[in-house]
């Protein structure tokens, strides 16, 4: 069963073949999980989207079309954008603070303990100056970073003059980097990286 | 900050999002397992499902836990009339010494009726959620609600509607000015495949009085973008407000709470960039013409009035109804058809 290619397996899902439903869960379970993790932060806001995120892919199997492997993959990835929006339109109004003990656990073969350590807690820091930021710039950085929005797209999901996006968004980062201290980010990606 | 660094500073924010190869957040086992335990029954209850023998794949869905309180005010009201209603029910069950092992629970969904029209009473449309309340609790002294397994049918709604070929729950949603989640609820429905041409849904009369005096309700005809495909009853996480317009809203016009309404859209399917409340729509003006039935976008919204052009407009000959939108308009049309924007016809 875990030869199988995507389109046999999907073609055994539409059959009704049970074992084939389950494999290709288990094949996109840890994508779609990663993808949401590193974005919400929280463990329990993962979960709650990677739930939602797969129960609206069931839901809506029927619809799917495969165009070649990897599709089904990507189509997933778009109902996960959909979700991590529309989390973060309700998240907007009361953001709490990350905690670190809220992460999800994470696997690492490279680095030693030390080094996760420090990796958490600098993803902690991260999120949670995000998390701090005003309410505007808040909204514009989490949809650029995290949604993966263009500055036209945003400027028209919030309503905004493109150039009002951008300032908000250069004052954003400005903030970021005074909070999180000169190179601190920089040097968290290289190593992260690396 | 020069654009550059603000440039190259993002693709870093982007590395650390994208490319950290060294952190992988794992979900638990057990939640793995429990997901997929859940996935599985979802899907064979889906595969299963026979749209003919709707009663039993609803039941199965109504046992679902909700997972989130429901947040969104129309569903909630709902919420709070079916509560009233079951409420009602007990007492008027009660005072008659009726045990309540006769609640008829088996009750068959749905018959078709013969006559299916709908019977607007003379109350005045309550316009507070206090006046809802009351309606419903003068209407529950003749109370035909149905429970069934944690639903309740609404059949103290008295104005009906017999679906059409064609019909969708949007399309009928919006002609009464209800909100699709309402309907859904009252009808002890799970989503829009359990619409079956003929049969009978009930409608609260308060959006069948709102809307009469307003118009006359006209099957719908422009909704192009596909409106909600399916959806599950008790998830309104999966559900997205999206404006819609109640009428033709002409270029330059101050549009008002009245003009529109809200409709709940499967997340998939819902328009992007087109805004889910009345609040942030109410007091702006239209940019261009906006279609009755349209979802309100973004970009047909202006926040002065100066500067639309409404030279183009061409009203629709008798206000309403009777505006037929071209078969290939897109939500971003805005024009009405060109059949009476000739000169001649315009000054006759």
């Amino acid at each position: 069963m875990n030869q199988l290619g995507e389109r046999e397996l999907l073609n055994r899902i539409r059959q009704g073949d049970e074992d084939a439903f389950r494999e290709l869960y288990r094949r996109s379970l840890d994508g779609v999980f990663r993808y949401l993790a590193l974005r919400v932060g929280g463990k329990h806001d993962a979960e709650e989207l990677t739930q939602e995120v797969f129960a609206k892919a069931v839901r809506n199997f029927a619809k799917f079309q495969y165009q070649g492997d990897g599709s089904y993959s990507a189509w997933l990835r778009g109902i996960a954008r959909h979700a991590l929006l529309d989390f973060y339109r309700r998240q907007n109004h009361r953001p709490t603070p990350l905690d670190i003990d809220d992460l999800p656990e994470i696997i690492s073969d490279l680095l030693t303990p030390e080094q996760m350590a420090l990796q958490k807690e600098r993803f902690v820091r991260l999120h949670n100056a995000v998390r701090a930021l005003p309410p505007r710039r808040r909204e514009v950085v989490t949809l650029h970073f995290f949604v993966g929005l263009a500055n036209h797209e945003i400027a028209a999901h919030l309503r905004l003059d493109q150039r009002t996006v951008a300032s908000n968004l250069s004052r954003a980062l400005d903030d970021l980097r005074r909070r999180l201290g000169g190179g601190e980010i920089e040097g968290f990606v290289w190593e992260a990286a690396r | 900050m020069n654009p550059q660094e603000d440039h190259d500073y993002m693709n870093t924010v982007d590395t650390l999002l994208d490319g950290m190869v060294n952190i992988t957040p794992q979900p638990d086992p057990q939640f793995r397992a429990a997901l997929e335990d859940r996935l599985v029954e979802q899907w064979r209850a889906q595969s299963n499902k026979a749209y003919s023998d709707r009663s039993n794949s609803h039941m199965s869905t109504l046992t679902l836990p909700v997972r989130r309180p429901l947040r969104r005010i129309p569903v909630t009201l709902a919420a709070a009339l079916s509560a009233v209603a079951l409420g009602m029910f007990a007492l008027f069950a009660l005072n008659n010494n009726r045990p309540p092992a006769e609640i008829p629970l088996a009750a068959p969904l749905l018959q078709p009726e013969a006559t299916a029209t709908i019977t607007p009473s003379s109350t005045p449309f309550p316009s507070t959620v206090d006046g809802i309340m009351a309606q419903t609790a003068s209407a529950a002294q003749q109370l035909t609600v149905t429970a069934m397994g944690g639903c309740v049918l609404r059949g103290d709604w008295t104005a009906t509607h017999t679906v059409q070929e064609g019909d969708t729950l949007l399309s009928i949603a919006t002609s009464y000015g209800v909100d699709p989640g309402i309907l859904l609820v009252g009808n002890c429905l799970e989503g829009e495949g359990d619409l079956q041409t003929g049969a009978t849904i009930f409608v609260p009369l308060a959006g069948v009085q709102a809307l009469n005096q307003q118009a006359t309700p006209v099957p719908l005809q422009n909704i192009t973008a596909t409106p909600i495909i399916s959806y599950t009853l008790f998830d309104p996480n999966s559900l997205v407000p999206v404006v819609v317009a109640r009428m033709d809203i002409p270029a330059g016009a101050q549009i008002t709470v009245e003009m529109l309404i809200v409709t709940y859209w499967n997340v998939d399917d819902a328009p992007r960039l087109a805004p889910g409340s009345l609040e942030s729509i109410a007091g702006l003006y239209a940019a261009t013409n906006i279609p009755r039935y349209s979802p309100v976008f973004l970009n047909q919204l202006a926040e002065d009035p100066t500067g639309i052009s409404t030279a183009t407009f061409v009203p629709t000959p008798t206000a309403t109804n009777t505006w037929t939108p071209t078969p290939s308009a897109t939500p971003l049309a805005t024009l009405p058809p060109t059949n009476t924007s000739t000169p001649t016809a315009a000054g006759s």
